[in-house]
């Protein structure tokens, strides 16, 4: 399926968005020693460029390992076995013909965020080491005092305290901080597109809150296109501008945030939404 | 200042490791039997065994021994020899350069042979090369390293001549019983690292720093292998006592002349002060270097340092 | 009968082969004496180093050689399989029990006993361990019960630790502080909720020690510090032969090759028991 959406903004102009990712027919397994399950089934869908795009469902629902394949970031046991991928129009996976870049997205192009965020940062390097590292391999050829100046710049703009985080190593640093330093690492290689995988899952309220409103700046500041992968339709549902939701490996439905949750189409989508104890 | 505070309380509890290391060895071969009933024979009289006890002081009680053992070992005394007319510390003195040689120079190659099999075993985990290496360095444990020494000198110096046994002479003579002797902590340091760094390398950071596009080599062996490090360092310091075992049997088969060799001497002539000090000195050499092993540990891993001191 | 030989056959193949070997290893240990081979300590000087069957010199009567009294090889290897199996299951059957105690001791009550059983734990691995068993054997003399109890002294320390984190983590489950609020006596706790379950990581521990165990006993031999002939061991049929070694290089080989089959055997076995028990892995 390929089709391009026209968006209208509140000043009523219209443009035409590109997809910026677009998957086909993707299947991937998983294998135990007991048997081998399809964890994503036949999956196509894209994503459009500048949108930030939910992707809901339950554990096991496949998304994690969805979102995995664009960057081929699998556990051993698990791999693709069939589709196709475009990354900005250029064929970066096929599987009938053997071609598989899909490493060459990762950093340059594409960031990710994961779930657990101490345990995503290297317990033995400073958060500004890492920083350090990533702009040496994709900032061109700046010297230690400028690379530190930019990497506290990016740490700030976070929301954090960027000289004090820079000098810190994880286990120093609230899980809310050590989060948002991950975001700042996945935006210093400036990628077009970031994944945020779970990213605020192990978070309490407050701290979910504050790692949403630096995303949310991402899209902002940096006109990053976002994948946000989650189990809560309701976080979804704030910071999204459209959703597809997974069931068992397959998409059951896909739509613009809104109108998805006033009338949702799949009956899986709609106990889905029915299950979230409403405030308002 | 932290690391101050954390070396100091690792220094203190050596120290009394050490007291209590040296008073169990004491108690263990005095309640082991009677000492001077194996060095007159069995054909000695009742006579003979209790001027030999007055002349060593074992008719004392057993505690005023005791006392005196501990008083001399704060003082840094370890006694006198029984037959080689010198103090004990002088004899281990004199021997002990030819050991520390060897021993080091074991280590180091186990270790700089050991850490990249162990790294490369678990880069290729499942394919060939990881299984010979794992299987080699089981194989590695399971060998009496004497017996290895034996075939060494079997194939090279004799069969082969390519290596001298003896002793006379510069390097060459270095080179068997180093390699010998270095197969122990090479078994264990390249299985242990190709666990860690398997370990480790199903991480997240790893995945995450993976994500982030750096290289393949970059994510080992600054990422992954920084982290795996940290269980080696220790182990490096728990086997320098099976590595001074190893090492007196070693010692053994190549007549090297170190401390090895004056241990199995003081076993031939019974000399028991002798080997009570080498048994205490053994034990500061372990708790020394054991301390220095978990001062450098402190150093390397920040999260130590945080988590003593609350 | 036909059911034990069916659940036999139900095994992998591997863990057919180190069944069969470990039951070869027993019997010959206990029955080899009645084998059909020559005595191990039979003086022959007539047939003094003489080389292995199958090459030039040898005979079929000393199917691998002779060392330098004549005496058979190959008998000597039968009959020191069972000091080598004796003195290393005897050793590690002690120092597992005293090691093993300490150590539920030292997790189950925690505080000051917990504090004094590892130091002394910690003082007691700081201890080389030929330089101890030197001193005591210098003190008590040679002999296959010296022997023993030094190796046990040796080795108890392994155990504490190990089997004092099991049972922590046995004690965090929960039903342990049910159980001690229910009015059970400590003692009850111990032998009859906490030994059954670290039995498992004793069991594989011990098999490890047991090669431990062999290597130590050959290395003290070797060194002269073990059971004085007439018995039989290979370490002294190694140190015997060492002088040997460019004359009659069977001497030293063969005894070596039946260490690092038995210590690989009995690892095996170890590692085999291990993912029997599904035990978490340990990288020591």
């Amino acid at each position: 399926m390929h089709y391009e959406r026209i968006l209208i903004y509140e000043s009523g102009c219209s443009e035409m968005i590109e997809e910026i990712v677009k998957i086909s027919d993707l299947c991937v397994e998983a294998r135990s020693q007991a048997e081998t399950i399809r964890a994503v089934n036949s999956v196509s869908l894209n994503v459009l460029k500048g949108e930030v795009l939910g992707l809901i469902g339950e554990s096991g629902s496949g998304k994690t390992t969805l979102i995995r394949s664009i960057l081929d970031l699998h556990e051993r046991n698990v791999s693709i076995v069939h589709g196709e991928v475009f990354f900005n129009n250029e064929l970066v996976l096929d599987t009938s013909k053997n071609v598989n870049k899909l490493a060459s997205l990762r950093g340059k192009h594409v960031g990710m965020v994961f779930q657990s965020p101490r345990a995503s940062l290297n317990p033995l390097m400073t958060i500004g080491a890492l920083l350090d590292e990533v702009l040496r391999k994709y900032g061109g050829d700046k010297s230690k005092a400028d690379r530190k100046k930019q990497a506290v710049e990016i740490l700030n703009e976070m929301g954090l305290d960027g000289a004090r985080v820079y000098r810190s190593y994880p286990h120093q640093l609230s899980g809310g901080m050590c989060q948002r330093a991950a975001i700042a690492l996945a935006i210093a290689t400036k990628p077009e597109l970031i994944i945020a995988d779970e990213c605020t899952s192990a978070l309490d309220v407050t701290t979910q809150a504050e790692v949403i409103t630096t995303l949310k700046k991402l899209k902002s500041d940096y006109s990053t296109t976002l994948i946000f992968v989650t189990h809560d339709i309701l976080l979804a549902s704030e910071l999204c501008d459209r959703l597809i939701v997974m069931q068992s490996g397959n998409v059951v439905e896909v739509g613009e945030t809104k109108e998805l949750l006033r009338n949702p189409q799949n009956p899986y989508t709609k106990a889905l939404i029915s299950s979230v104890p409403r405030w308002k | 200042m932290k690391l101050f505070r954390y070396s100091l309380k690792k220094i203190l509890g050596g120290l009394v490791t050490l007291l209590l290391a040296a008073t169990l060895s004491f108690f263990i071969s005095r309640l082991a039997g009677d000492p001077t009933i194996q060095m007159l024979g069995l054909s000695a009289t009742p006579e003979q065994i209790a001027e030999l006890k007055a002349q060593l002081g074992f008719d004392k009680p057993i505690l005023t021994q005791y006392s005196t053992f501990i008083g001399d070992i704060v003082q840094f005394d370890l006694g006198n020899s029984l037959y080689a007319g010198q103090s004990n510390i002088s004899l281990i003195q004199s021997r002990i350069w030819a050991s520390v040689q060897l021993t080091t120079l074991a280590v180091a190659l186990g270790v700089l042979l050991g850490i990249p099999m162990g790294v490369y075993a678990a880069a290729r985990e499942g394919k060939i090369v990881d299984r010979v290496i794992s299987a080699l360095a089981i194989v590695g444990q399971s060998i009496p390293v004497f017996w290895l020494g034996l075939m060494l000198v079997l194939f090279f110096a004799i069969k082969l001549s390519w290596l001298p046994a003896g002793l006379a002479g510069g390097w060459q003579n270095l080179v068997l019983p180093t390699v010998t002797l270095a197969t122990i902590p090479l078994a264990r340091v390249a299985r242990l690292t190709r666990a860690a760094m398997t370990n480790t390398l199903e991480d997240q950071y790893i995945i995450a720093a993976k994500a982030r596009g750096l290289s393949r080599k970059r994510v080992l062996f600054v990422h992954a292998l920084k982290n795996a490090s940290l269980p080696v360092v220790t182990l490096i310091g728990l086997q320098i006592g099976t590595l001074l075992s190893g090492a007196i049997t070693v010692e053994t088969v190549f007549a090297w002349p170190g401390l090895g060799t004056l241990a199995t001497q003081a076993v031939r002539s019974r000399d028991i002060t002798l080997v009570q000090a080498m048994v205490v000195f053994g034990a500061a050499a372990f708790i020394v270097i054991n301390l220095l092993v978990d001062l450098l540990y402190g150093f390397l891993d920040p999260r130590v340092k945080d988590s003593q001191n609350k | 009968m036909k059911s034990k030989f069916r659940s036999f056959l139900s095994l992998t193949l591997w863990n057919k082969v180190l069944l069969t070997s470990g039951l070869l290893l027993v019997l010959t240990a206990i029955f080899g004496q009645f084998l059909p081979v020559a005595d191990p300590n039979e003086q022959s000087l007539d047939y003094g180093l003489l080389p292995p069957f199958f090459l030039e010199g040898g005979t079929s009567k000393h199917l691998l050689g002779t060392d330098l009294l004549g005496r058979d090889l190959f008998a000597r290897l039968i009959y020191g399989t069972r000091m080598t199996v004796l003195i290393a299951v005897s050793a590690v059957f002690l120092g597992a029990i005293f090691g093993t105690l300490l150590g539920v001791i030292a997790g189950f009550k925690g505080g000051k006993i917990d504090a004094v059983i590892s130091r002394i734990t910690e003082a007691q691995l700081a201890l080389p361990f030929i330089l101890l068993a030197i001193s005591v054997i210098v003190s008590r003399g040679q002999s296959l019960s010296t022997l023993i109890i030094v190796l046990a002294i040796v080795g108890w320390a392994q155990y504490v630790r190990i089997i004092r984190a099991e049972t922590l983590s046995i004690r965090e489950r929960g039903f342990v502080t049910g159980l001690r609020v229910g009015g059970i006596s400590d003692i009850r706790i111990i032998f009859f909720h906490i030994l059954p379950n670290v039995f498992g990581t004793v069991l594989s521990l011990a098999t490890l020690e047991i090669g431990t165990m062999i290597l130590a006993e050959s290395a003290l031999s070797f060194l002269g510090l073990g059971v004085p002939a007439p018995s039989v061991s290979w370490g002294a049929d190694l140190a015997s032969g060492k002088d040997f070694i460019d004359m009659a290089w069977w001497l030293v080989t063969f005894p070596g090759i039946a260490i690092v089959l038995t210590v690989l055997f009995v690892n095996a076995a170890g590692d085999a028991l291990r993912t029997h028990f599904d035990l978490r892995k340990r990288m020591f």
